[in-house]
Order: structure tokens, then sequence, then C-alpha cells
């Protein structure tokens, strides 16, 4: 990071590619001009538009693929919809990596289990790609993975790859039949409980909307998921993505600086500020 | 070590250090350390690049005659900002800052400062200063303080002098109004989800007067301003108390009702603070008592907090 956290690496857009059917999701591909930014799996960025502002973005790419960042963004507001009318070759300001990882680490040795759903995808895909390139050091790794409908499941060129491999299984769910779709039918939670993973020797990592977190905690619980075993990570509101402005507490902690992954654990002793 | 030196040989001292800014209030304070608006990053858009720089506006200032409760806010901000990663900024103003305390003789109705353990004469900043008869009394307390001057070639002030300040300090204690609220940080956690909250925000207009005005309330904001070619990068003061501060593009918002918002206020104050620092986010300078157009007084709410958690 630059000796001044708030001076952003400038960045050249070098790719983009809509990412689902109804082009509400983009994946940006940018090049830290001369400079570097190191990362593990579940850090972000605040992505800049001069004269516009930063959102933060989760970091999409592993660092075991390239230098290269990659951002899957979903227009929403001001900065986001700039983002999605620019053009290859322009120049962005981003700032990172900022905040904590998934712990890979700790996870060595381990069962891991990803459970995502809709475009919070993005830091999961990182996490995945990290642990199949480090395939030996990890077990079992099992992905279950949902959208509202099979045009709005992300990366889906990966993911049918993956569904190939041998050493990954990976279920993939939409939450009504389709047309042409021969997959899982029903909502993340649903599709859990049917696989129902073990959870020895195992830790869960958990990302989506506030309802299939919701109802996918009561199902890990079931399945004697310990909540030191559990990881997420938060979203909230942010400016600076460093602890300083206030915007992102909770309670004493701030999700940009101190998160955005925490355990269930972590959370438990939180005030419900969510 | 308490030195006596005339007032005039003083100030000169003081201007061979920076150019002199005496202030009253706690949100002027605040503003020279973290400045209400702070462009920080310029940039200028060519054809096929863009160029930014760096913005700093710094200058070596003496912040002279503060009282000694908006010294300690700025040890309080120092946690915040100087912590990793260091906010360079702030960092920079700091350093280039000189702080000189002066004794508080003229408590006003809302000063609670001893209720946080805090004196009306706490040696604090960079030198405290008593003044009396043309003299003023000084001490200082930093290793930058030393350097100011020659304080070795000042005579001491005499016991009876210092029995002087010791007395009017007791004097001073006894007229501000003191209450216990020790280790009401930890209690305060039980009450997350209490009604009182709703009855201690019920005429709150979110107006973020009490924010601004705190002299350790130092949320912001960073905005863009942009111009055809050119623009900059700001950060400007901004307040929990706005229902858009936390407002998520999705919509979603944590603290969209009044009452999570002030809890939020006094909880970081006064339970989460501590959890980091181990210190109370407050000074008890009574600044958002007095300028509440709605009349929310923080020792009541402390005093009603401090009844519920007993309950
Ligand atoms: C850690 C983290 C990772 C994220 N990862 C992704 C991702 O991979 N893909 C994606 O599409 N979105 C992601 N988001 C959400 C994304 O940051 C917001 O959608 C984005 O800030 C909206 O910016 P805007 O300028 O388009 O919207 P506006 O409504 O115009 O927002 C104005 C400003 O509000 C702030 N803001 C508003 N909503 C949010 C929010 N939910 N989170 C944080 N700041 C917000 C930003 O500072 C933004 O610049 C992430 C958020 C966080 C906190
Ligand atoms: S009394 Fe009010 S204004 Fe003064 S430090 Fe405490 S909270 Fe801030
Ligand atoms: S000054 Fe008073 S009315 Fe305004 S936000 Fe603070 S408590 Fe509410
Ligand atoms: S975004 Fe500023 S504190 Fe988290």
């Amino acid at each position: 990071m630059n000796n001044n956290p708030y001076m952003p690496f400038k960045a050249r857009l070098v790719g983009t590619k809509f990412e689902s059917e109804d082009r509400s999701l983009k994946t940006f591909e940018f090049e830290i001009i001369d400079d570097e930014i190191k990362y593990l799996p579940g850090q972000f960025c605040e992505v800049g538009i001069y004269g516009k502002g930063e959102a933060p973005f989760g970091i999409a790419t592993s660092p075991t693929e390239g230098k290269r960042l990659k951002f899957t963004i979903n227009k929403a507001g001001l900065v986001t919809s700039f983002l999605h009318e620019s053009n290859k070759g322009a120049i962005f300001g981003i700032r990172g990596p900022l905040g904590n990882y998934y712990p890979v680490e700790q996870f060595k040795g381990h069962n891991v289990l990803i459970v995502g759903g809709g475009f919070a995808f993005t830091t999961l895909r990182s996490l995945l790609i990290y642990l199949l390139d480090h395939r030996e050091e990890y077990k079992n790794i099992e992905v279950i993975y949902g959208a509202r409908e099979p045009g709005l499941l992300m990366y889906r060129d990966e993911l049918f790859e993956w569904e190939k491999r041998e050493d990954l299984n990976i279920h993939l769910t939409v939450d009504k039949e389709f047309p042409g779709w021969s997959g899982n039918v029903g909502f993340v939670p649903q599709v859990l409980e049917r696989v129902a993973p073990s959870s020895k020797d195992t830790y869960a990592v958990v990302c989506g909307p506030p309802v299939m977190i919701k109802f996918t905690l009561p199902v890990l619980k079931t399945l004697d998921f310990k909540s030191d075993r559990v990881y997420t990570s938060l979203e909230k509101r942010m400016k600076c993505g460093i602890g300083k402005c206030g915007r992102c507490n909770i309670g004493h902690v701030y999700i940009c600086k101190d998160g955005p992954v925490f355990s269930l654990q972590e959370l438990e002793h939180l005030p419900p500020d969510i | 070590m308490m030195k006596k030196i005339k007032k005039e040989d003083f100030l000169d001292y003081l201007k061979n250090w920076g150019k002199i800014v005496e202030i009253e209030e706690g949100i002027d304070v605040k503003d020279l350390f973290l400045p209400k608006e702070e462009i920080y990053l310029v940039f200028h858009k060519k054809k096929d690049s863009v160029e930014q720089d760096e913005f700093r506006n710094i200058e070596r200032k003496v912040v002279f005659n503060i009282p000694p409760c908006y010294a300690k806010s700025i040890e309080l901000l120092d946690f915040n900002f100087l912590r990793e990663p260091l906010d360079s900024f702030y960092k920079e103003r700091r350093d280039s800052i000189l702080v000189v305390v002066k004794a508080c003789r003229n408590p006003h109705n809302f000063c609670f400062c001893t209720s946080l353990g805090n004196s009306p004469f706490d040696r604090k900043g960079d030198i405290f200063i008593f003044e009396k008869d043309g003299y003023y009394f000084a001490e200082p307390l930093t290793d930058r303080a030393k350097e100011v001057l020659a304080w070795d070639k000042y005579e001491d002030v005499s016991q009876d002098e210092f029995k002087e300040v010791e007395l009017e300090k007791q004097k001073v204690e006894k007229e501000i109004e003191k209450f216990d609220i020790v280790n009401l940080d930890k209690k305060l956690y039980s009450v997350f989800n209490d009604k009182i909250w709703k009855e201690l925000s019920f005429r709150c207009v979110n107006c973020g007067a009490c924010t601004f005005h705190c002299p350790v309330c130092y949320c912001f904001d960073i905005q863009d301003v942009d111009r055809t070619n050119w623009g900059y990068r700001e950060r400007v003061w901004d307040s929990c108390m706005f229902s858009i501060y936390s407002y998520e593009t999705s919509g979603h918002n944590p603290r969209a009702e009044r009452h999570a918002r002030m809890r939020n206020r006094i909880m970081h104050k006064f339970a989460y603070y501590p959890v980091s620092y181990k210190e109370y986010q407050c000074v008890g300078c009574g600044k958002c008592v007095e300028v509440c157009p709605t009349g929310f007084d923080i020792r009541e709410a402390l005093l009603r907090l401090k009844e519920v958690v007993n309950e």
C-alpha cells in the first residue's frame, strides 16, 4: 500500500465482460500502473472514478491468477453506473487491498464448504480458485451456489468447468424450474439440507443476500457446524475503508478494517446493529 | 516545573514557533486538526491518462489558550487517527500545531469534565499556563515544548504561587457539577434493545449540531468535485445523526430509525470507544448540550441510562 492510505494507485481498465444475461453485472479487469496490489481472497478495494467518487468492491480474482485484478460489479448508483459505461483504457484510482481475508491458513488440512448466493459470489470465486491452486493443502471442497435464474449465475463458463472436476463437488441451483436448466432447483438452504455435508473437520464460508444467510445458518447448525467454523463476509456503507471515517461500525468493530470477514462466533459478541 | 514568564516574552517565543491562533470553541479546535473541508487529492484528466497529486495545506501554528478539555479531546482523536494505518494528513497537522492550554477558571453551566475524571486544571497539551498579574506560570509538558524557549533561564514559581494555583484549582473543580458514570460502558451493552433509546431520541430532529460541535466527534465523508478537465477529492465532516450516513445503495439502512442513531452516538462514546481505547469518547465540555435546539442533555441521558442499566 502507498504510504498514504488515502491515495489511490492508478489503474487501467483492460477488459470488461457482462456477467449476467440481464446485463446488470459486469466484470472489470484492471491493471495497476507501475505497481502491484498484493492481497488474499476476501479482501476488497475502493475503486474510484476521478471526479465521481469511490466505492468498495470485493476482489474477484485470486492472487494465484496473476497481477491483474477483477471485480464483478452490479450497476446500482453513481459510481457503479459510471463504471458500467466506461471503456477499455480508461484510468481509475484503486485503493487496496483493504480489510481482512478468509483464513486460508487455518483452513489448511480441513474440508471447506462454500455456500454462495446471487452476486455475492465474487470473493468466493477468489477463495475457490485460491483453494484449487493449492489443492493438495485442503481436503474436500464442496460448493453450493445459487441464483434466481440460470442467467444470473456468475462466471458460468468456469462453473461448468468446475462441475467436471473430480477434486471438487459443486452444486448449482436456481430458485425455480427454467427451460433448458437441468441442474438443481430450489433455494440454497434447501440444497444445503439435501447435500448435508459433514461438519467434521470442515470450515464453512457463507456469502449471499441477507435472506439466504438467514435461512442457511440454521441448516448449518443442524449439521452441527460450530460458530467458530462458519465464516461470512459483511457489507456496510463505506467511505474511507481503513477504519477512520466511522461509518461502517458494528459496536467497536469496523467492517472495513476488522472485517469484512468474520466468524459467526465473532459476530455473536457484537450488538445486533446490522 | 512551573516557570514564571512575562506575558509578552512568552508570546514572543510562541510567535517564533508558529502563527498564533486564539480560539475558544471546541469546534474550532477540531477544525484545526481535522478541517471541516480538506482537499487532499487534485487530479487533471488528459486524453489517455490522469495526473493525480497529493494536496496539502499545512502551516505551523500555535493554538493558544484552549481549556484542558479541548486538549484532552485531541488526545482522544489521536486514538483514531494515529493508529494503523496512520492518517498522514492528521499526523502532519498534529506535528505542526503546538497546543498551549490555559487553566480553565470560568466553567459554564454545561460543563461536567470532572465526571469523566478530568480537571479544569489538567496538565494537557504541550504547555500548560496559568495567568497571574502580567505573568504566565508555564509548564512544558512535551519534548517539543522544551524547545520553544530556554526554560532554565526562568525562575520557578514560588511555593506560595504554586499553592495559589492549587487552591484555585480546588475552587473551580467545586463549581462543576459532578456525577458518577464509572463503569457504565460494559453495562450499556445490556440495554442495546431497550426502549430507553426511543425515549432519549424522542425530540431529536437529527440536525447533527451536537456532533459537529463535539470536539471528539470525527466522522467524515469523502467527496469528489468534478470540473471540466480537473477536480479534487476532499473529506468533509459528516454526522452519524443523519439517516443517509449509513444508507446503502440497496436501500437497506441499518440505522434508519432515529433511536438507532442516537444509540450509536451514545454507545460509540460510552461503550465502544472504551472497548478499543479504555476511555470514554467525551471530555465533558457540554457543548452538545449548549447547541442542541431541542434541549437534549447528554448528562441527563447518562443518568437515565445509569438508572436503566441498574434496573
Ligand atoms: C466490502 C464490500 C464489498 C463489496 N463488494 C461488491 C462487489 O463485489 N460487487 C458489487 O457490485 N458491489 C459490492 N459492494 C457494494 C458496493 O460497494 C455498492 O453497491 C456501491 O458502493 C454503490 O456505489 P454507487 O456509487 O454506485 O451507489 P450510490 O448509491 O451512488 O452510492 C454512493 C456512495 O455510497 C456508498 N455506498 C452505498 N452503498 C454501499 C454499500 N452497500 N456498501 C458500501 N458502500 C456503499 C459508497 O461510498 C458510494 O460511493 C461491496 C460493498 C462492500 C462494503
Ligand atoms: S460533552 Fe458533548 S460535545 Fe462535549 S465531548 Fe462530550 S459528547 Fe462531545
Ligand atoms: S443537536 Fe439535538 S436535535 Fe440535533 S442531532 Fe443532536 S441531539 Fe438531535
Ligand atoms: S469505511 Fe470508514 S470506518 Fe469503515
